[in-house]
């Protein structure tokens, strides 16, 4: 799997499927605004062959549009890498992101967009393409400061991203099951002086293609990131995986969590939250035992959400 | 988009044949004559059930054994008396209970965590050390040639059966529980409770539009309202009022998400204001109706608030006279335009608690209503 590193050393470059006007200019303003020479944008797959009118900074400019995926469509420069950005229903994702990777196999990664992406079909994804970066399904996607914004993630105006300062590099990573939430971090972390490695939305669905200890395992290896803030919820297993990645010695640095879900004891019964994991089918898998067991093995986690921003406005 | 419960009947009708079985079994109700029983078994002995994703069913007294047609309208009635509606009927399948097994296939990250116990039967949760993930070979062999094909198929997630009876080459399960998933499948879900008038009218609204809204009543005499966006904020928030001990007077879950239209918020607003202010269980005392959600990534802010205001206009003298005031925080797209036409219509309404952007914390709000409601 490629690291952060590399995302930040070569150059990127973006297929879209799909169209959402508002995501695909906010990637353009993003690289505009960091100062890039060119959007990353190199084409969007909607079915039709011609050319989609964007802006670049005040002028307009126009990015291919295209039939199907096709590997001759892209003369890439050595040293770069290929992003997909799946805007796509989640019925159409896997088989979308199976032809993408076949047409394209020497792809970084992807970012994919839709709920409803059947777990049957994310088995299928982590089995064939693991050793890709792909956040998703149901992610709001990756960014990596003034390089790479993969996704909606950031916000989808040139205010979001000027107030969030992501074209300025730093050294806290976020990582959250959530879409509003990974938004939410990136401001509170911004509001308390701190700037990002980088963050990225796992999503909320049970077999997230990158599991929230992959997640974790980037930020370790990358040299900028100092801190970790990660959001998780009620429902699966993965902090315990967490805990043994710290156990294990696999995971040193500093983190901040905050798991959500406490509400759920008000209920007879766990119920479904909005996202296709928020469930605590036993006790284990409640946010208040998960908590516990990440304090235990010496994360940082708070009791709550209030207490996570206090935390957060304390660190150095 | 989530795990979720379907009937036993649905679940044999789908896989009895994957194990070479017709499945016999007949649904009934507090209604059905016996003659319909016994028009499809013949005067035999049968077992009855009832099927509403009900676990432990065996220790709950919710099978019963052994019924000649006759006997079951008498047993049905008591269910129904507890609130039961819906009841399974099979053929009993005479066997020691010593051929009981345990069989449960669980979907996991990496494929399928299968269980499995030669000691199965009512009492397996007390021989759950007899549990092992080792099967016999041509059980095995089964499972990964068809069971689990069939299972992919149908986009089940959880499959459950105490006991399976082996006899010869057959495997017959008495007892399935089956969870789905509910992004993909085709078999039909059981409701996983009654819902009230509201959340069945958020339902159906759910139901006709692509983006996202869900609603449950939680105290429908409490005093903190919630209109909130975002799967995770929404959890955030509630949560939040649970934390600062507010809990008993939280009246409702719920969020909108996935982009929905000014319309759709509308529906939804308008839905939550006439529970909230239902004559039935309206307390005195102040009220507060929390909208808030964290920074969304693409949902406009201006045009799902001009949704909001909409409602709450058409609502505002009841509001008002109902000590109701609102609490705002949100941020994204269009924050600006949206909470500025959400303030001035909430200032001028005498509506208004607070109204906080991107740059105050998700939760300050909750302590805001704390305030107020004390």
């Amino acid at each position: 799997m490629i690291k952060i590193q590399e995302i930040i050393d070569r150059d990127n470059k973006i297929l879209v499927l799909g169209n959402h006007e508002g995501i695909i200019q906010s990637v353009l303003d993003f690289d505009y605004l960091s100062g890039k020479k060119e959007g990353s944008v190199v084409g969007i797959v909607t079915g039709r062959s011609g050319f989609a009118k964007y802006f670049w900074g005040m002028k307009e400019t126009l990015i291919p549009t295209l039939v199907s995926i096709s590997p001759l469509t892209f003369n890439l420069v050595p040293n770069t890498n290929l992003w997909l950005l799946n805007l796509l229903s989640g019925r159409r994702t896997l088989t979308s992101t199976q032809d993408f990777f076949t047409q394209l196999p020497y792809a970084a990664g992807a970012a994919l967009f839709a709920e409803n992406v059947p777990e049957f079909h994310e088995q299928s994804l982590i089995t064939q393409l693991g050793s890709k970066l792909i956040v998703g399904p149901a992610s709001v996607g990756l960014l990596v400061p003034s390089i790479l914004k993969l996704g909606p993630i950031g916000g989808i105006t040139p205010d979001q991203i000027n107030d969030s300062h992501l074209s300025e590099s730093g050294s806290t990573s976020i990582l959250s099951a959530s879409g509003g939430m990974t938004n939410e971090l990136i401001n509170i972390a911004i509001s308390a002086g701190h700037r990002l490695s980088f963050a990225l939305s796992f999503g909320g669905d049970r077999f997230p293609v990158l599991s929230p200890c992959e997640a974790f395992l980037l930020a370790e290896e990358d040299p900028a990131t100092k801190t970790v803030l990660y959001y998780g919820e009620l429902g699966g297993d993965d902090e315990y995986e967490l805990v043994q990645l710290k156990e294990e010695g696999k995971f040193t640095k500093k983190v901040i969590a905050h798991i959500a879900g406490t509400v759920s004891s008000l209920f007879p019964e766990s119920p479904q939250f909005g996202h296709a994991k928020a469930k605590a089918d036993n006790q284990k898998t409640t946010a208040l035992a998960k908590r516990e067991a990440l304090a235990k093995a010496g994360f940082q986690v708070s009791n709550s959400f209030s207490e996570f921003i206090s935390l957060v406005s304390k660190l150095k | 988009m989530s795990r979720q419960k379907i009937s036993e009947f649905s679940a044999k009708t789908a896989l009895y044949s994957a194990f070479n079985l017709d499945f016999q079994g007949l649904v009934i109700t507090q209604d059905t004559p016996v003659s319909e029983i016994t028009n499809h078994f013949g005067d035999t002995n049968l077992v009855v059930k009832v099927d509403q994703g009900i676990k432990k069913r065996g220790k709950l007294g919710l099978v019963k054994i052994n019924l000649k047609p006759s006997e079951i309208p008498e047993t049905i009635a008591a269910w129904a008396k507890q609130g039961w509606n819906s009841f399974l009927v099979e053929p009993v399948y005479e066997h020691d209970s010593t051929a009981e097994r345990y069989l449960s296939l669980i979907r996991v990250r990496s494929g399928w965590q299968i269980n499995y116990s030669r000691s199965g039967g009512v009492d397996i949760e007390s021989n759950w050390d007899t549990i092992t993930t080792t099967l016999p070979t041509k059980l095995e062999a089964f499972l990964n040639t068809t069971l689990i094909p069939r299972l992919d198929s149908h986009h089940i997630s959880f499959l459950e059966m105490n006991p399976i009876v082996e006899r010869g080459d057959k495997i017959i399960p008495l007892d399935m529980a089956v969870e789905v998933d509910s992004a993909a499948t085709d078999l039909p879900i059981l409701p996983d409770r009654l819902l009230t008038e509201s959340e069945n009218e958020v339902a159906i609204l759910d139901e006709h539009t692509p983006a996202s809204l869900k609603f449950r009543l939680i105290n429908p005499d409490g005093r903190i309202w919630m209109l909130l966006s975002g799967g995770g904020a929404s959890l955030v928030l509630a949560d939040e009022v649970a934390d600062l001990g507010l809990g008993g007077e939280l009246a409702n879950y719920g969020e909108y998400s996935g982009a929905p239209s000014d319309d759709d918020v509308y529906s939804y607003t308008k839905i939550i204001l006439k529970q909230m202010l239902s004559p039935l269980t309206f307390n005195l005392g102040p009220h507060a109706l929390i909208i808030a959600g964290g920074v969304a990534n693409f949902t406009d802010v201006k045009k799902t608030f001009s949704g909001i205001i909409r409602a709450l206009n058409e609502q505002a003298n009841e509001l008002v006279k109902a000590k109701v005031k609102v609490f705002v925080r949100r941020g994204g797209p269009n924050e600006v335009a949206g909470l500025s036409a959400m303030h001035s219509f909430l200032a001028s309404s005498n509506l208004l608690g607070s109204v906080y952007g991107h740059d105050i914390s998700l939760t300050r709000v909750v302590s805001d209503v704390k305030e107020y409601l004390s």
